[in-house]
């Protein structure tokens, strides 16, 4: 058996057969190491948490044979392949990808059997025992990047073939890069031996696992899922659904009519019928004003029902303008899928943001909760005072959100308009900022000099001493479309970074399987054998520097 | 006790060494008490080659960095040597499990690396959601 260890953080991995390579045959005529009769056995997927998704096996490349596995859990056999690898067709491919692109690594290894159920016999540290001429060839791996026609990222294995020059003492690429091979890499005596008793005693995913699972009983030490935060409902009480409350969106010209309406001009009359029925007009209307509630704006459009007749008190007007049923609107500001930048820790630890939210201003967010996820934005109006809530939620696979609600901020987008009866015909007029303080003043106007021995018009005050103290938010003034201010460090690494210094990691491995500079800054020491105590501390104290396997 | 002279061209924290063998000594000897951690080796012999920093004692079983030969007089050559840890202990140091704190080829890249340099500067963008709240609507309600 041999098993497929990975690390990292990964989700929805599936596999995509067109990144396969056609060609089976090595162009410098590669030999396969394992001779006919062999047995893939099975092969076995461990990763570390968050791996969730697909595994896909193909058993050669001009051909996918695959069986997939959904869902792929630590520890699940994600491939059984029992067949004869064919002496030209040993090209293996295992691709794993990962809509994160997370950076991780997998470390392949296979235990095979001969056709005889034996165990092949293997120099442990190389696969030389399978050449039937003995010759000393190390096989190993990388995982290569690649980017998929459909937008995700994925990794196939390509198979470097060594040959120890003996002369020279050191090992030479044989083998074409275009080659294949899911193979063995670097199978110490412990691992073989651990493998062949079907008993992993590696602990590669970090403080929380073990083998057994992740706490005593096998369970999970703790519980990583996330409940689903949505929006709460509008609330079912409805201005409209009182009978003598109307709400209307109307348009500014209805406005202006409306205002003729309710103080008609006496001014430029020149006979008394006409003057007559604006005086009539003004009795009729005068304390009408009163039993206007509101007049604002909000910024968005709110439903609205069939179109009726302006009833403001008792009187009822021609002019026609749809009502709103619904006190409550919602406003989809849409939805913002960030990717990660730099697909590490810098994303996060190096990285701030604001969101701008209309009406509001700047909000702080936490990287963790849109950086490689979603961030949506819905507002949700009362028509009636202006009043709001934006809601903002996220998905985000490093926060375990899915669509849920993450933050809720409350305002005013109301911008009030004055009702002022003083400014015959101008009602509508007025889209001021700041706040104010209407103050009551007389009628202006004149009906005109025929009218004697009636009522002069500057006796009948049109103007109304309410007034509303209004506060037009100056939200109006700025933006009305969210958006994100992201502040991301630009890292500056050398092209040796990783060689002189390695990448932080973290995980339990056994150090055969390590190759380039590494740091273990613990490690037990306990059963090395001819060394004295001075040599084991220079040894502790040089894997605490750096050294290179 | 044979030693085994080399030129080791590797970094001294490489566990395997690149050596190139110059030859071999035989009949030596340790300076004073036997010390196998930072020995001396008395070599008499007119072989010595002229240029080598690495060496191998059957007798320890060990590879050691040396430093330049002293020569005591015509033939007779002190080198002082220190014990090459990882070389001596590499097979054993292989089969051990251990929590592995950086790598080359491996690593996990969300974990913080202390050691990484940002530009003094800050990159910093803008991303607007799709859609604006643009239609002011006129609210008017009344009694009645």
């Amino acid at each position: 058996m041999g098993h497929i260890v990975g690390s990292g953080l990964l989700s929805n991995i599936s596999i995509f057969p067109e990144t396969f390579i056609t060609s089976a045959t090595p162009s410098n005529g590669y030999i396969n190491p394992f001779s006919p009769g062999t047995f893939w056995d099975d092969i076995i997927a461990q990763h570390g948490g968050g791996f969730d998704g697909q595994a896909y096996i193909a058993d050669n490349c001009t051909e996918v044979s695959v069986q997939q596995y959904n869902n792929v859990q630590q520890g699940d056999i994600i491939g059984t392949l029992a067949k004869t690898i064919l002496q030209n067709e040993n090209q293996f491919l295992l691709i794993v990808t990962s809509n994160d692109y997370a950076t991780f690594t997998f470390n392949a290894e296979i235990k095979y059997v001969n056709g005889a159920g034996v165990v092949q016999e293997a120099n442990l540290i190389n696969m030389a025992c399978c050449y039937e001429n003995g010759s000393d060839y190390k096989q190993y791996f990388t995982w290569v990047p690649v980017n998929l026609s459909n937008g995700k990222h994925g990794f196939f294995l390509q198979h470097f073939q060594y040959h120890y020059n003996s002369g020279e003492q050191k090992y030479e690429i044989v083998s074409g890069e275009n080659s294949v091979v899911f193979v063995l890499e670097d199978l110490d005596a412990l691992h073989h031996q651990s493998l062949l008793n079907d008993h992993y005693d590696e602990d590669i995913f970090g403080p929380d696992s073990d083998p057994e699972g992740y706490g005593e009983d096998g369970t999970p030490a703790h519980d990583h899922t996330s409940d689903t935060i949505t929006i709460p409902d509008a609330p079912s009480v409805s201005t409209s659904s009182v009978g003598f409350m109307h709400v209307y969106k109307v348009a500014s010209g209805a406005l202006s009519t409306l205002g003729q309406y309710l103080f008609p001009s006496a001014q430029n009359i020149t006979d008394i019928e006409s003057a007559l029925r604006a005086i009539a007009g003004i009795f009729a209307y005068r304390d009408s004003v009163q039993y206007i509630v509101d007049l604002h704006a909000i910024p968005v459009s709110p439903s609205i029902g069939s179109n009726e007749f302006i009833k403001i008190g008792s009187l009822s007007t021609d002019i026609s303008q749809p009502i709103v049923p619904s006190d409550y609107v919602d406003f989809d500001c849409g939805s913002k899928t960030i990717p990660e930048q730099y697909r590490n820790f810098i994303d996060y630890v190096g990285t701030r943001c604001k969101l701008f939210l209309p009406f509001v201003g700047f909000v702080e967010i936490a990287p963790e909760y849109w950086n490689g996820g979603t961030i949506s934005i819905k507002y949700r109006f009362n028509v009636i005072d202006g009043s709001f809530m934006a809601y903002v939620l996220s998905t985000s696979s490093k926060s375990k959100l899915t669509n849920s609600l993450i933050g809720q901020y409350g305002g005013s987008a109301c911008l009030h308009l004055p009702v002022i009866a003083n400014s015959y015909g101008a009602l509508a007029s007025g889209l001021v900022g700041g706040s104010m303080q209407i103050a009551a003043g007389a009628a202006t106007g004149n009906i005109g000099g025929v009218v004697t021995g009636a009522m002069t018009a500057s006796n009948f005050q049109g103007n109304m001493s309410q007034s509303n103290n209004y506060n037009a938010s100056t939200s109006y003034l700025g933006g009305r479309r969210p958006y994100f201010l992201i502040e991301r460090e630009v890292p500056c690494f050398s092209a040796q970074y990783r060689h002189d210094k390695g990448l932080p990691l973290n995980v339990s491995m056994t150090l055969s399987s390590l190759s380039g500079f590494t740091i273990i800054d613990d490690i037990d020491l306990s059963g090395i054998t001819g060394a004295t105590e001075n040599e084991i501390e220079e040894l502790r104290q040089l894997l605490k520097e750096g050294v290179y396997f | 006790m044979i030693l085994t002279f080399y030129m080791n061209s590797s970094d001294p924290r490489k566990l395997d060494k690149t050596l190139t063998s110059l030859g071999a000594i035989e009949n030596c000897s340790m300076r004073d008490v036997l010390d196998v951690e930072n020995p001396t080796f008395r070599v008499a012999s007119a072989a010595l080659p002229g240029s080598f920093n690495y060496v191998y004692c059957d007798y320890t079983g060990r590879y050691y960095f040396t430093e330049d030969p002293v020569e005591i007089r015509t033939g007779l050559y002190d080198i002082r040597c220190r014990s090459d840890v990882l070389m001596n202990l590499k097979t054993q140091l292989r089969a051990k499990v251990a929590t592995v704190t950086r790598n080359e080829n491996i690593s996990n890249g969300y974990l913080l690396d202390a050691n990484y340099k940002a530009m003094s500067y800050r990159e910093c963008v803008t991303l607007q959601f799709p859609y604006a709240m643009t239609n002011d609507s006129l609210i008017l309600i009344t009694v009645g």
